[in-house]
């Protein structure tokens, strides 16, 4: 192609080869952000599935009226792939790490007065001595949390609670009160993993604001790693039937949790739900619970538009005088083009194909060590990227990221050469053709 | 072959507050036949490199490079022309003056051959290349331009100098390049610019014999552009070429 062959003598091979290594900077950094940035916003939107249903719907109800409504919903609507009763609880607990350790009561009638046995003198034997096990106290607290209690059925949850267990993923504990062998077993709950960092153990909690100091044995089945996220109050998981035994309300439940199978589509459903169960219901979907958040997403992806936008418009500003200082150097051999004959196109054509054939090298070479760099980076940086609540980083590049990037790489090319090259068919040859 | 009906081109030259009118045609009018060698003449300034500009479409004949003056009569902002002109240029039947675009460059592609002073030869490119690029531009293929190429330089008996570039050649040796690349398309008209000025008086006669040559043997119709009117005689003091017109300088200038 004669226009190819040409611009490689009109624009020299060093200013080429600086653009080329402009792009291939360019398009790594581009990969790299946009990696890190979807590493970033899975990670989150992985904790906030894991923490709401898409939708729930509030309005406190006995189990049949919930039931009813579930029907209600399942058939009206076609999106919902799944609706269970749960009972959300902000209260105030007290909880404490509950170290279970054995004891002995050297007193059959007051077995409150236990000693530990390392310590209880061995040649006594006169004393009636009954071995138990008892609790260590330690790490009381006393606070505010939002507890959930919600169904589980077929070890599976409406939120996908699943994704961020630390510890025991068997769901169908929270439902289990005595073991295989009809012993009574400690409830299990799951709790934020910060509260307490801790992902196993024996906790005691009462629930002081419901008018009872009653101690309940808890197992902890997994902490929630929650990441960066931070709820208003810590969250506590555990069987919906067991807080209503707590509490003392059974068949009362005050949530609907509904799965849909499109998880983005859920404020435009939840409108719909509204509409159809009427203003009683107060209706909220995961996208607005975390409107904060996906509003912090936003700004960070602004952030992120704006290093891009900024990178692009460096790109264009040296591509463009690159090609002008070019156009420059070369006006006497573009006048005489001229002078040949040659068309407006070709040497349009001069000036974006090499561009481009820049672009071009940018893309594919920028795109290997971009997918490269990021791998590289995710690996060198994963401690940091953990700190961040990323848990298990990885490249995160669709095609759609790389077409995206090479499209936005090559059209940038491709303006920026227009000027130029519209300067060159502009230039009186004559004038040129004088000096 | 060439017309150029009531050709005008004034230079509006604005010095400060003012500006100063110089006319260099007003209403030129020429004839050139198929097949005619025409020299133009003139003195230094007359514009006989502007009117082989303007016949080879170089310079446009039409007002062109507006600029911004105050008329101080009206203390209004006007937009005036630094070069102002009008006229019709025919060549090979075609009006060319309302050509534009890849219309106009394809016409100079196909029609007209140009040879310029300092040849303008791209000095990237091998004599071969040089030569064969008007044909490439035309979308002929590179083989087929270059065995055309190689064709015309053993013509002008450069067959040996093909794969060098014009830095190493001689100011002859550029100008016979020069002229091979104006001869590959065939083109029905050259304009040439000096061709000889730049040259040694040795190659001056060699190259216009050549020129004469190729009136005679290709029927080229050639408007050449030269000081040295001498060369244009033999030695019984007879025009070598067909007819020489003259150009001369244009005394009128208005101050506005």
């Amino acid at each position: 192609m004669l226009e190819l062959m040409l611009s490689r003598y009109l624009i020299k091979p060093l200013f080429s080869i600086l653009l080329g290594l402009g792009a291939i900077i360019g398009v790594i950094c581009l990969l790299v952000v946009l990696s890190l940035f979807q590493n970033y916003f899975l990670a989150s939107e992985k904790v906030f599935m894991s923490i709401h249903p898409h939708i729930q719907i509030h309005k406190e109800m006995t189990a049949d009226e919930g039931k009813k409504i579930i029907t209600q919903l399942k058939n009206a609507f076609s999106e919902i792939t799944d609706a269970e009763p749960a009972l959300y609880l902000p209260t105030r607990i007290i909880i404490s790490k509950a170290d279970i350790v054995e004891a002995a009561c050297v007193n059959k009638q007051n077995q409150s007065f236990c000693l530990d046995m390392k310590n209880y003198p061995q040649d006594d034997t006169e004393l009636d001595i009954v071995v138990k096990e008892g609790f260590n106290l330690s790490e009381k607290k006393d606070e505010k949390v939002l507890i959930k209690g919600i169904t589980v059925t077929d070890n599976e949850t409406v939120m996908a609670i699943k994704r961020i267990i630390n510890g025991s993923s068997n769901l169908e504990r929270l439902n289990q009160t005595q073991d295989s062998n009809d012993f009574v077993l400690p409830y299990g709950f799951y709790m934020e993993q910060s509260f307490f960092n801790e992902i196993s153990g024996a906790f005691l909690i009462s629930f002081p604001a419901l008018g009872t100091d009653k101690l309940n044995h808890f197992r902890l089945n997994g902490g929630l790693k929650l990441g960066t996220k931070r709820g208003k109050l810590p969250l506590i998981v555990m069987s919906i039937e067991i807080l209503q035994t707590l509490i003392n309300k059974p068949n009362q439940l005050n949530t609907i949790e509904v799965k849909l199978a499109k998880p983005y589509d859920s404020a435009k459903i939840a409108q719909a739900i509204q509409n159809k169960l009427g203003s009683e219901f107060q209706i909220t979907s995961w996208i607005e619970k975390e409107k904060a958040a996906f509003a912090f997403l936003n700004i960070v992806k602004f952030m992120i538009f704006l290093i891009i936008f900024s990178i692009c418009i460096v790109a264009a500003i040296s591509v463009y005088s690159t090609l002008s200082l070019a156009v420059i150097e070369n006006r006497k051999k573009i006048s005489i083009l001229k002078a040949l004959g040659i068309k407006d196109s070709s040497i349009y054509l001069i000036f974006i194909s090499n561009a481009l054939s820049i672009g071009m090298v940018g893309v594919v070479v920028g795109g290997i060590l971009g997918y490269l760099s990021s791998h590289y980076f995710i690996i060198y940086f994963g401690e940091n990227l953990r700190a961040l609540g990323i848990e298990n980083p990885e490249i995160q590049l669709t095609q759609g990221d790389i077409l995206l990037t090479a499209s936005a790489t090559l059209l940038l090319f491709l303006i920026t050469a227009i000027v130029p090259a519209r300067n060159a068919i502009k230039m009186d040859a004559v004038d040129n053709l004088r000096q | 072959m060439i017309t150029v009906n009531n050709l005008n081109r004034t230079y509006n030259i604005v010095e400060g507050r003012t500006f100063k009118k110089q006319v260099l045609y007003k209403n030129l009018n020429l004839s050139v036949k198929q097949g005619e060698f025409v020299a133009v003449v003139g003195p230094s300034g007359c514009g006989k490199s502007t009117l082989l500009n303007m016949i080879g479409m170089l310079d446009s004949v039409k007002d062109r490079d507006y600029v911004t003056v105050i008329n101080e009569t009206s203390d209004k902002k006007e937009s005036i022309p630094t070069v102002e002109g009008n006229g019709q240029i025919i060549l090979n039947n075609q009006d060319v003056t309302e050509l534009k675009g890849n219309t106009k460059s394809e016409f100079i592609n196909k029609n007209i051959g140009f040879i310029f002073q300092f040849h303008h030869l791209i000095p990237e490119l091998t004599a071969l290349q040089n030569v064969a690029l008007p044909m490439r531009i035309r979308g002929k293929s590179k083989k087929e331009a270059n065995k055309n190429a190689q064709q015309l330089l053993e013509e002008m008996e450069l067959g040996e100098y093909q794969s060098k570039k014009p830095a190493v050649l001689s100011g002859g040796e550029k100008q016979r390049v020069a002229i091979a690349r104006s001869l590959i398309n065939h083109p029905k008209i050259l304009l040439a610019d000096e061709p000889t000025g730049s040259l040694h008086p040795k190659m001056k006669q060699d190259i216009l014999e050549r020129f004469l040559k190729l009136n005679s043997d290709k029927n080229i119709t050639i408007l050449m552009v030269t000081h040295d009117i001498d060369s244009l005689y033999d030695d019984n003091k007879q025009l070598k070429i067909d007819r020489l017109i003259s150009l001369s300088k244009a005394e009128e200038e208005i101050d506005t």
